[in-house]
């Protein structure tokens, strides 16, 4: 059974998908990495490097390996314009390439 | 205590007004007023700047603004911290981004306002498109990336 997620796309990013949202529907028990790969089968432009992206659920960060759940809001953030890339909370180790 | 540190969180496409968040943050226990004020300046890495556009994940942005006024209570909790960013299209020498903080006296204001638009920067989605006389780029962490329009 799928679960239907509600994808977010913000600046670079929501220029390369062409769209700011969208429906995505993925199995159950997939990671937030498993949304953002089923994305970029459907836009290839999207960023590749995972380093570059931060994930959001329901507007908390999260790491590319949470489980979402149906009805999730997932969105796809860019690095923020005066910040380094790090997010307190989120280990390194959590963010991987594609 | 600590929900009463953040007074003010906005985002918005009007122009920002810095004596607003002041007078949000003041009060009779307060002896002291720090304010940031960031503005849109004409050069960039090189380049002449001719306009900035501002893009933001509003609702995502004021909560993270809430944390860092959490984050300020935990550390100074007589604080009281406003904070506003804008978006959409800016010219040169206008305002993007005020954050006011109040507190007894000077030296915990400084530091609480320092700490609130150094944790903005990093953690509050909000982007930055510059308008350069060589073409468009967004601006992320220390990176200028060439964006499509």
């Amino acid at each position: 059974m799928a679960v239907a997620i509600h994808a977010r796309f913000f600046a670079r990013l929501r220029e390369q998908a062409g769209t700011d949202s969208e429906t995505v529907h993925v199995p159950q028990r997939s990671t937030v990495g498993d949304v953002y790969a089923a994305l970029r089968g459907a836009h290839p432009a999207l960023e590749s490097n995972l380093d570059a992206v931060r994930p959001a659920i329901n507007q908390e960060f999260s790491s590319w390996d949470t489980v979402v759940s149906e009805g999730d809001e997932v969105a796809f953030i860019p690095p923020v314009s005066g910040g380094a890339n790090t997010v307190p909370g989120v280990p390194a180790n959590s963010r991987r390439r594609l | 205590m600590r929900g009463q540190v953040g007074v003010m969180f906005e985002v918005t496409t009007e122009p920002l007004d810095a004596r607003r968040a002041e007078s949000a943050v003041t009060h009779a226990r307060a002896g002291a007023i720090c304010t940031f004020t960031g503005i849109v300046r004409d050069t960039s890495r090189g380049r002449t700047v001719t306009h900035l556009e501002y893009e933001a994940f509003d609702e995502m942005a004021t909560t993270q603004m809430r944390k860092i006024a959490d984050e300020i209570a935990d550390r100074w909790p007589e604080a009281r911290v406003a904070m506003a960013h804008r978006t959409g299209r800016l010219e040169i020498g206008e305002a993007s981004v005020v954050v006011s903080v109040s507190a007894p006296h000077r030296a915990e204001a400084i530091a609480a306002c320092k700490w609130g638009i150094d944790r903005l920067k990093e953690s509050v989605p909000i982007w930055k498109k510059e308008h350069a006389a060589d073409g468009t780029y967004w601006i992320e962490g220390d990176e200028a990336v060439k964006a499509s329009s």
